[in-house]
């Protein structure tokens, strides 16, 4: 480990990626000092330590170049995401129908996502999901209506919900009565009684994007949750009553022993009397 | 003179014991006053560095986030190691009817005392916010070893209290009967603590008694804070100490270093207190072999952790193995193997060595392998952690921690020689005839 005395005072190329947070510092050892850590390089900048209630420590203080290079890359920062926004703006306000589609469809991809990601859902449009059996297979169906009409070649994205987030199951485009269909999956693990939390969402073009619709299904494999026989006692609220009872014997067992010898104690000190 | 034995105590086989023995308690001599002002000034520089810490915090130790233990854990482990002598020596003797254990067993109880003394304080010295530490009373969760740990040592410490009070009664009668032979302070004193003792049927009955109960207690308890100890590091999962042997492992270890410190204390007493006519070359080699047997065990309780562990795969293990064996932690590694184990199991296991000087030697030598072996424990563990390290860490002591270090023995060594210069060392009625041939009756 570098000391503070090795190269304090050499004015090292911090790039632009200094992190002078307190919770960057460490102390050095043996020492008040704590140096900033330079992340992705092992570049390290000595520093003075910030230990408020140690004599004669001093706050960091970066030199004056760092920090003009700092504000700059700040100021660089603000000035994207500002621009971001108003590009996200100019979106929502753009008309909708054809004007909408040739928006979603335009080359420039990075501003179709950027567009996507600041959309509200589409209020208008009106998904439904339910399950059908045709040709012997189940079906799952998602209808889509706008204004009480079918929607025509809207793409729908089938999904279930999983432990952490939304397992996507297959999308796909609606035919002219408005519905969208995907082979009902059969080997999916549902709950304990085999229930499925499904979901269908407009992707789609981008007036109707994000309209959604969920509904619990049955049809998926039934799965109890996992009984754990032997849970971890230092995540539980409360100790095992095992684990209690075990302690409590042991400490009693020891401190009795302790009472039994404190009388015998007292015992000697009366034998003593006359 | 009078005793409180009803009869006079001075009959050692022609040999005036007692009056030996509480001739230790007279005026000290001066490698006493050097050794008690030397001791007084190095624990005082080490609280005047606890002090130093502070208030100015963690900072001005090696410890950080990555090591976030260091020497205080290290010498708390050492500390509650050699308490086990109490009850190895004196509490397993006393029971298995071992009669060569009488001159040594107080001197036994008077280290695990001592010890809990300077091994408690360590945990408290090694945290940032020490007023926390009323945490763990008011907001303890039962599940966690560490407040197990605070259990067991409280539990320990006013065990081996006890255990160290029962059999003084009998010689603090005999002390206080002394009359005006001590000062006031010191007659006061033992009036106090002889509980009214005048050797009558029925308080032998009830000592006898209670020192037959502490005696059986105090040996789960022993053992239980080691394991204690030894599961605040197994349950963390962390490479090196997550092992299921680590309890023994603890326990043999403690019992290992718990005997040297009791040869060592015994050479100590035998060369300053002049006691060579009460610990006899006997005690020396009873405890050597026993040191041995212990040493032994050590031995295949460690290859037996080295050995599982080379067997694991996981990255973490054989980064930490590779530092103990052949990297930046060998050193230490093959000192305490050397030192700790192999050189005094060959001192002790050879007949011409087996003598005083070697079995004092073997234990001194075990005692600085132990403390190496802790650091080994310690250290290197921490230095591979599952996060990956933005580059190589390495903790060694700074000044203030050695300080600190420095205060904590010098502190065990004062509470020693102060309580040998109030208190009889050997226990002056154990040593009577009768009450060995009563001891034997009884057992």
């Amino acid at each position: 480990m570098s000391r503070w005395g090795d190269n304090f005072g050499a004015a090292p190329d911090l790039g632009d990626a200094v992190s002078t947070r307190a919770s960057d510092l460490e102390p050095l050892q043996g020492s008040r000092q704590a140096r900033a850590i330079v992340p992705g390089a092992a570049l390290v900048w000595p520093v003075r330590a910030t230990h408020r209630s140690a004599p004669g420590y001093r706050c960091f203080r970066p030199p004056a170049w760092v920090a003009s290079c700092a504000k700059l890359a700040h100021f660089a920062c603000l000035l994207v995401v500002i621009c971001f926004g108003v590009r996200v703006a100019a979106a929502q306000t753009a008309p909708s129908g054809a004007a909408a589609a040739e928006a979603a469809s335009a080359p420039a991809a990075g501003a179709t996502v950027a567009s996507a990601v600041a959309l509200a859902p589409a209020a208008d449009v009106q998904v439904t999901l339910s399950t059908a059996v045709e040709d012997g297979k189940k079906q799952l169906i998602a209808t889509v209506k706008r204004g009480g009409k079918p929607v025509e070649n809207a793409t729908v994205s089938f999904g279930v919900k999983r432990s952490f987030g939304r397992l996507v199951l297959g999308t796909d485009v609606t035919l002219d009565d408005g519905t969208a269909a995907i082979a009902f999956p059969t080997d999916l693990p549902g709950d304990a009684k085999g229930d499925l939390e499904l979901s269908a969402m407009v992707q789609g073009p981008l007036s109707q994007w994000g309209a959604t619709a969920q509904a619990t299904v049955h049809g998926g494999v039934p799965k109890a949750p996992p009984v754990d026989s032997f849970p971890r006692a230092l995540w539980s609220p409360a100790a095992p009553l095992g684990l209690i009872a075990a302690i409590a014997l042991l400490a009693g067992g020891a401190w009795g022993a302790y009472l039994f010898v404190i009388f015998q104690l007292i015992a000697i000190r009366k034998g003593g009397q006359p | 003179m009078s005793s409180a034995l009803g009869h006079p105590p001075t009959t050692g086989g022609g040999k005036d014991y007692a009056a030996d023995l509480i001739a230790t308690l007279g005026p000290p001599r001066w490698p006493h006053k050097v050794g008690v002002i030397g001791l007084a000034l190095c624990a005082a520089w080490g609280f005047a560095c606890y002090l130093y810490q502070l208030k100015n915090g963690l900072a001005v130790t090696a410890m950080n986030n990555y090591f976030s233990w260091g020497v205080y854990i290290i010498n708390f482990v050492f500390f509650i190691g050699i308490s086990m002598a109490g009850t190895l020596i004196s509490a397993m003797l006393r029971l298995t009817g071992a009669e060569w254990r009488r001159p040594i067993t107080r001197m036994a109880e008077g280290i695990t005392l001592f010890a809990l003394m300077v091994a408690g304080p360590m945990v408290i010295i090694d945290m940032g916010r020490p007023d926390r530490f009323l945490h763990v009373f008011l907001y303890g969760r039962v599940q966690s070893p560490i407040l197990w740990d605070v259990m067991s040592l409280t539990t320990y410490m006013a065990g081996s209290m006890l255990y160290l009070y029962l059999p003084l009664i009998p010689d603090l009668a005999i002390l206080r009967d002394q009359g005006s032979h001590f000062s006031w302070w010191r007659q006061r004193l033992y009036r106090v603590l002889a509980l009214g003792w005048k050797g009558t049927p029925a308080q032998h009955k009830a000592l006898e008694r209670a020192i037959s109960v502490m005696a059986v207690a105090i040996i789960p308890v022993a053992i239980s804070i080691h394991t204690v100890t030894a599961w605040i590091f197994g349950m963390t999962l962390r490479p090196g100490w997550h092992s299921s042997i680590i309890g023994p492992d603890f326990v043999v270890g403690a019992l290992y270093s718990g005997i040297a410190a009791v040869i060592v204390a015994m050479a100590c007493f035998r060369t300053f207190f002049r006691l060579g006519a009460y610990i006899t070359p006997v005690h020396f080699r009873n405890l050597g072999l026993l040191l041995l047997v212990a040493g032994i065990a050590y031995l295949y309780f460690t290859v037996n952790n080295f050995v599982g562990s080379s067997y694991v795969t996981q990255a973490e293990e054989n980064e930490l193995l590779s530092s103990i064996f052949g990297g930046k932690y060998s050193v230490q590694f093959w000192t305490m193997i050397s030192v700790g184990m192999i050189i005094p199991c060959l001192l002790l296991a050879l007949p011409f060595t087996r003598t005083i000087p070697g079995i004092v030697t073997a234990s001194i030598l075990v005692n600085i392998g132990m403390w190496v072996m802790r650091y080994v424990i310690v250290v290197p563990t921490l230095s591979a952690p599952f996060l990956p390290l933005a580059k190589e860490m390495s903790y060694f002591p700074t000044l203030v921690e050695w300080s600190i270090t420095l205060g904590g023995f010098a502190a065990f060594g004062l509470f020693y020689i102060l309580f040998s210069k109030v208190f009889p060392i050997i226990s002056i009625w154990e040593l009577r005839p009768e009450e060995a041939g009563h001891s034997r009756n009884a057992e």
